[in-house]
C-alpha cells in the first residue's frame, strides 16, 4: 500500500527498544509486535519511525502546554509520513493536532486492539491516528481496527449539535479533576512493574534491594511521572480511596449516563470553547475526530459518522 | 506543605530534598482542587469500572508457549542459571 | 488462671488447571526456572489479563463443597505492593467481591464457619543465596491460580486445625479442585492465633504464623505460639505485638518477620481490564453436575443404604481411588458387601505389600469385578482369586485367560476331592489320631494338606465337609 506511518514509542515492535519516551524503557527490547504493527505490515504499510509525545505519552496530565508534544507533532507535520499511531489518553495530542492544522481520529474504546501497547491508563487507552487528511486517516483506521467493529447504520442526514446542548453541564467543571484522579491512579499502578529488576533501567549504585527499587525509579522517571505516581498513590490510599478514586468513578458514570444523543448524532465544540472537551470522549469511551477547526464526538455505535463531511 | 513521604514510600521513590520540594508544591496544587468533587452527590450510582458493557470474557484452559526463556531473560540486567538475580531482600 | 486459644486459618490452595490464571503459560509443577513464563506473568507491559474459565469454575466448585453463598457478579481487583516475587508490582485478587462467603466445614463435634473464599494469583519463587548475598527469582509460579479460604476464628486446638485441614484436603481433592500437596506447596496454611482468659469475650493480641510445611509443623507451631502468648500474659516477660511470625521447624520456634510493624496500604482498586463475571444458576448447576459425590455423603450411602460396616465405609469413602474402584466394580457385580470385603481384604493387602498408598491404587475395575464374580460363582476359590488379583494388579493380565492358561479352575468334583482326602489321611496317620483325641487345630492342617494336593484349587467348603465327615465317620 502507498502509506507510510510512524508509531508513538508506546507501541511495541519486536526487537526494537520500547522506550515509551522514558529513560526507564530506553533499552528495553520489546519481545513481541503490537497487533496494530502486525496489521500494518500485512497491509504493506511502511513503518518509518518512532516518536515520543512525552514520557508514557502523558503530556496534558497536569498542564495544557508541553514543548515535547508541540515539537513531536510539528516534526510529524514536516515529515513525509502520512500518519502517526498514538495513544492520546489525555486529549492533549488531538488538541495540539488541531492547533497545527492536522487531524486526529480517536476511536471508541475497544475498537483498536491494545495488545502490544505499553499501558498508561487502561480504562482510557486507545490507539488513534494523527494524520494530515481525514480520508487517509480513516483508510488507515480501517486497517488497524478489530474485525468485529460494527459499521454504523444510522440515517444519512447527520445532525451535529454544539456541546452545550448535549453535554452534561454540571460535571463539566470537574473534568480536569476526574481525569487527574483516574489517570494518576491507573498510571501509577501501570508503572509499578518498572522496578529495575527484570528489565529496563537499573541504577548503578545500590546497597540493598530497597535502594535498587527506589534509585532505579527515581533516576529513570521524569518529574511529571513522579508526580503522577505520588498523586496516584494518594488517591488510591485507604483514607482517600472513597472520597477521591471511587467518587471519580461514580462521577464518570453520571457523566456517561447523562450524555444525550437522542436528538443528535454528533456533538461538537471549537478549540476556543473548551480545552477539556476531548476529556468527555475519553471518560465515556466515545469516538472523536479533531479537525483544524473543531472537535466532534459521536455516539459509540456511530464512529463511521465522523467520516462524513460535518 | 503536605507530607508526601508516605506516598513517596508507596511509589518506591527516594526524592532528593530539592526535588521533593518542587513535587510537594505541585502535589498540593493538584490535590487541593480535588475538593471540588465534594459538591456532587454520587450516592445513587455505582462506580464505572469500564465503559464497555461486556461481561464473562474468559479464556479456555489451554496452554500456549509464547516466548522462550532465553528471549525473556535477554532484557534482565542480571541473571544466573536461568534465574533473575537481585541483591538479598531484607525480610526472610 | 486458665486460658483459651482462639485461632482462624487462611489456607491458600492451588487450583488444578492446565494454564495460569491470567495467561496461557503452563501451571504445571516442577519445570526449570523461568520455563513457564511469558511477557504478562514476567511483568512486561502490553499483554492483556484474561481470566481462565476453568479457574472460575473450580472456584464455583469450592463454593459448592464448602456450602458457601456464591457472589452473583464477581470482579477482580489490584493489590499494590513491591516485592521481587511480584513482577507487576500488584497482585490480581478479589478484594471487593470474593467468589463466595459464609460457608462451613464440619469436624468432630464442631462446625467451622468460613468468612469467605476468593480467587487470586500466586507469586513467584525466591531462592536465597547467602554466599553471594543475592536472591534468585523464578516466575514459574507467578499467576498460577489460587483460592484463599478464610475461616472465622472458630478453632481452639491444634487437633481441630489438623482435622479441618484433612477434611478440606479430602473435599478439594475429591472434587478435582486441587491436589492439595503441602510438600509441593499446592496447599499452604497460615494461622492467626490469640489467647485470652477462659470465658472472656475480648480477643487477645493476634499474631499470624507462616511457613509451616506439614500438618506436624502446624501442630508444633500452634503449641509453641500459644504457649508463648500464655507465658507473655502470665509473666509479662514479653510484650505481645500484632505481627507476622515465621515458624522455624528446625529450631522449633517462631520469629518476628518485621522489625517495625507497619500496616501496609495496599491501595486496592478494581481492575478495569477484566470484565465482570456473572455467575448464574445454570452455570452453577453445570458445575455441580460434574462434582463427584462428596466423601461424607458417600460414607452415609455406604453405611446407611448399602449396610457396609462403618470402618470399611470410612476407608473407602476417604480415598478417591478406592471410591472409584468401589463404584466401578458395583456396576459390574452388584454385591456391595462382597466388593467391600475384597477391597478391604485382598486389594489393600496386595497394595500394602507393594508399598502403594491408598490414593495411588490403580486397577482395572472390570477385571477386579470379574475376579470377584468368578469366586462368587464358584469357578475359582478365593485364594486363587487373590493370586489372580495380584497378577492383575502387577501386570494387568486378563483374569479369565490367566485362569485357563494355568488351569486354576476350582476343583469341586467329589470324586477327585475324596481321592485327595484319602491320600492325605493315609499320609498323616499321626494327625488323624490327634484329631480323634480331640484336637481341632489339626483339622486346619489336614485341610491345608488337601489344598496342597490339589495345587490350591480345591473348593474349600467341599473339602471341609468331606474331610469332616470322613474323619467323624471312622
Amino acid at each position: 500500500m502507498k502509506y507510510s506511518v510512524q508509531l508513538e514509542e508506546t507501541i511495541m515492535q519486536k526487537g526494537i527498544p520500547g522506550a515509551a519516551g522514558s529513560k526507564m524503557l530506553e533499552n528495553f527490547i520489546a519481545v513481541f509486535d503490537a497487533t496494530v504493527v502486525t496489521l500494518l505490515m500485512s497491509a504493506d504499510i511502511k513503518i518509518t519511525g518512532r516518536l515520543s509525545f512525552g514520557e508514557f505519552g502523558a503530556p496534558g496530565l497536569f498542564s495544557d502546554q508541553c514543548d515535547a508534544l508541540t515539537a513531536a507533532v510539528s516534526s510529524f507535520a514536516n515529515s513525509s509520513a502520512d500518519a502517526v499511531l498514538c495513544n492520546d489518553y489525555t486529549g492533549a495530542i488531538c488538541t495540539e493536532a488541531g492547533r497545527q492544522g492536522l487531524y486526529y481520529i480517536h476511536p471508541a474504546y475497544g475498537t483498536v486492539s491494545r495488545y502490544g501497547l505499553i499501558p498508561a491508563v487502561t480504562s482510557i487507552d486507545q490507539i488513534g491516528i494523527l494524520c494530515k487528511d481525514k480520508k487517509t486517516g480513516f483508510e488507515i483506521f480501517d486497517i488497524i481496527k478489530q474485525e468485529d467493529s460494527q459499521p454504523c447504520v444510522r440515517g444519512q442526514t447527520l445532525s451535529c449539535v454544539p456541546m452545550t446542548h448535549a453535554c452534561p453541564q454540571p460535571y463539566y467543571d470537574v473534568y480536569p479533576q476526574i481525569m487527574q484522579i483516574l489517570c494518576c491512579g491507573e498510571l501509577a499502578n501501570n508503572i509499578s512493574r518498572y522496578d529495575g529488576i527484570k528489565f529496563g533501567y537499573r541504577a548503578k549504585d545500590y546497597s540493598s534491594l530497597d535502594e535498587l527499587y527506589t534509585k532505579s525509579r527515581t533516576e529513570a522517571f521524569g518529574e511529571d511521572i513522579k508526580l503522577a505516581a505520588l498523586i496516584g498513590a494518594m488517591v488510591l490510599s485507604e483514607d482517600n480511596y472513597m472520597p477521591y478514586y471511587d467518587k471519580a468513578m461514580r462521577l464518570r458514570r453520571l457523566i456517561k449516563n447523562s450524555l444525550d444523543f437522542s436528538d443528535c448524532d454528533v456533538i461538537t465544540a471549537t478549540a476556543e470553547q473548551t480545552s477539556s472537551f476531548p476529556a468527555l470522549s475519553r471518560l465515556c469511551g466515545l469516538p472523536s475526530l479533531t479537525t483544524p477547526s473543531a472537535t466532534y464526538i459521536a455516539n459509540s455505535e456511530c464512529e463511521d459518522l465522523l467520516r462524513y463531511d460535518l | 506543605m503536605s507530607d508526601i513521604s508516605k506516598f513517596e514510600r508507596m511509589a518506591m521513590l527516594s526524592l532528593a530534598d530539592t526535588e521533593r520540594d518542587v513535587l510537594c508544591k505541585r502535589f498540593d496544587a493538584v490535590s487541593s482542587s480535588f475538593a471540588k468533587l465534594d459538591e456532587f452527590d454520587t450516592s445513587d450510582v455505582l462506580p464505572l469500572i469500564s465503559v464497555l458493557e461486556a461481561k464473562n470474557i474468559m479464556r479456555e484452559d489451554i496452554t500456549e508457549k509464547i516466548i522462550s526463556r532465553e528471549e525473556l531473560l535477554k532484557n534482565a540486567p542480571e541473571q544466573q542459571d536461568g534465574y533473575i538475580r537481585v541483591p538479598a531482600s531484607i525480610d526472610i | 488462671m486458665t486460658y483459651e486459644v482462639v485461632m482462624g486459618l487462611e489456607v491458600h490452595v492451588e487450583l488444578s488447571t492446565n494454564s495460569k490464571l491470567f495467561c496461557s503459560c503452563s501451571a504445571k509443577f516442577g519445570a526449570d526456572a523461568n520455563e513457564n513464563v511469558c511477557p504478562a506473568c514476567a511483568g512486561m507491559p502490553g499483554m492483556p489479563a484474561v481470566p481462565n474459565k476453568r479457574a472460575i469454575e473450580l472456584g464455583i466448585a469450592a463454593a459448592l463443597v464448602t456450602n458457601s453463598e456464591i457472589t452473583p457478579v464477581i470482579t477482580f481487583d489490584k493489590k499494590n505492593y513491591f516485592y521481587p516475587d511480584l513482577p507487576t508490582g500488584y497482585q490480581i485478587t478479589q478484594w471487593f467481591s470474593p467468589i463466595c462467603k459464609n460457608g462451613w466445614i464440619d469436624i468432630t463435634g464442631k462446625r467451622i464457619t468460613l468468612k469467605q473464599i476468593h480467587i487470586e494469583e500466586d507469586a513467584g519463587k525466591l531462592v536465597h543465596e547467602p554466599r553471594s548475598r543475592s536472591t534468585l527469582i523464578d516466575f514459574n509460579r507467578t499467576s498460577v491460580p489460587l483460592i484463599e479460604i478464610v475461616s472465622n476464628p472458630d478453632f481452639e486446638t491444634a487437633d481441630e486445625v489438623t482435622e479441618y485441614l484433612e477434611k478440606l484436603r479430602l473435599l478439594l481433592t475429591f472434587a478435582g479442585i486441587s491436589d492439595c500437596k503441602m510438600q509441593e506447596g499446592s496447599m499452604r496454611c497460615d494461622v492467626n492465633i490469640s489467647v485470652r482468659e477462659k470465658g472472656s469475650k475480648i480477643l487477645g493480641t493476634r499474631t499470624e504464623i507462616k511457613n509451616m510445611n506439614s500438618l506436624k509443623a502446624i501442630t508444633r507451631a500452634i503449641e509453641y505460639e500459644s504457649q508463648r502468648h500464655i507465658d507473655a500474659l502470665e509473666t509479662g516477660s514479653e510484650k505481645l505485638v500484632q505481627e507476622t511470625r515465621r515458624w522455624d521447624d528446625t529450631i522449633g520456634a517462631t520469629f518476628s518477620m518485621r522489625e517495625k510493624e507497619e500496616a501496609a496500604d495496599y491501595r486496592y482498586f478494581p481492575n478495569p481490564e477484566i470484565m465482570p463475571i456473572h455467575i448464574d444458576n445454570l452455570w452453577i448447576q453445570s458445575v455441580k453436575d460434574t462434582l463427584p459425590e462428596p466423601a461424607h455423603e458417600k460414607f452415609e450411602r455406604l453405611t446407611a443404604k448399602l449396610g457396609l460396616p462403618e470402618y470399611d465405609s470410612k476407608i473407602i469413602s476417604s480415598s478417591q481411588s478406592l471410591s472409584n474402584i468401589f463404584d466401578g466394580a458395583i456396576k459390574l457385580h452388584n454385591k456391595p458387601k462382597d466388593i467391600s470385603n475384597w477391597i478391604m481384604g485382598e486389594l489393600l493387602a496386595i497394595s500394602k505389600e507393594a508399598g502403594i498408598p491408598d490414593d495411588d491404587i490403580c486397577i482395572d475395575t472390570q477385571k477386579f469385578a470379574c475376579i470377584i464374580k468368578l469366586v462368587d460363582e464358584g469357578k475359582i476359590n478365593r485364594s486363587v482369586g487373590k493370586k489372580v488379583l495380584t497378577e492383575v494388579f502387577e501386570k494387568n493380565i486378563d483374569p479369565e485367560a490367566y485362569i485357563a492358561e494355568n488351569c486354576l479352575a476350582m476343583v469341586s468334583d467329589t470324586g477327585l476331592l475324596e481321592a485327595a482326602i484319602n491320600e492325605v489321611l493315609a499320609e498323616n496317620e499321626k494327625s488323624v489320631l490327634e484329631y480323634k483325641s480331640g484336637s481341632q487345630k489339626v483339622f486346619g492342617f489336614l485341610v491345608g494338606q488337601v489344598m496342597k494336593k490339589t495345587a490350591g484349587k480345591a473348593d474349600p467348603r467341599s473339602v471341609n465337609e468331606l474331610l469332616r465327615s470322613k474323619l467323624d465317620a471312622d
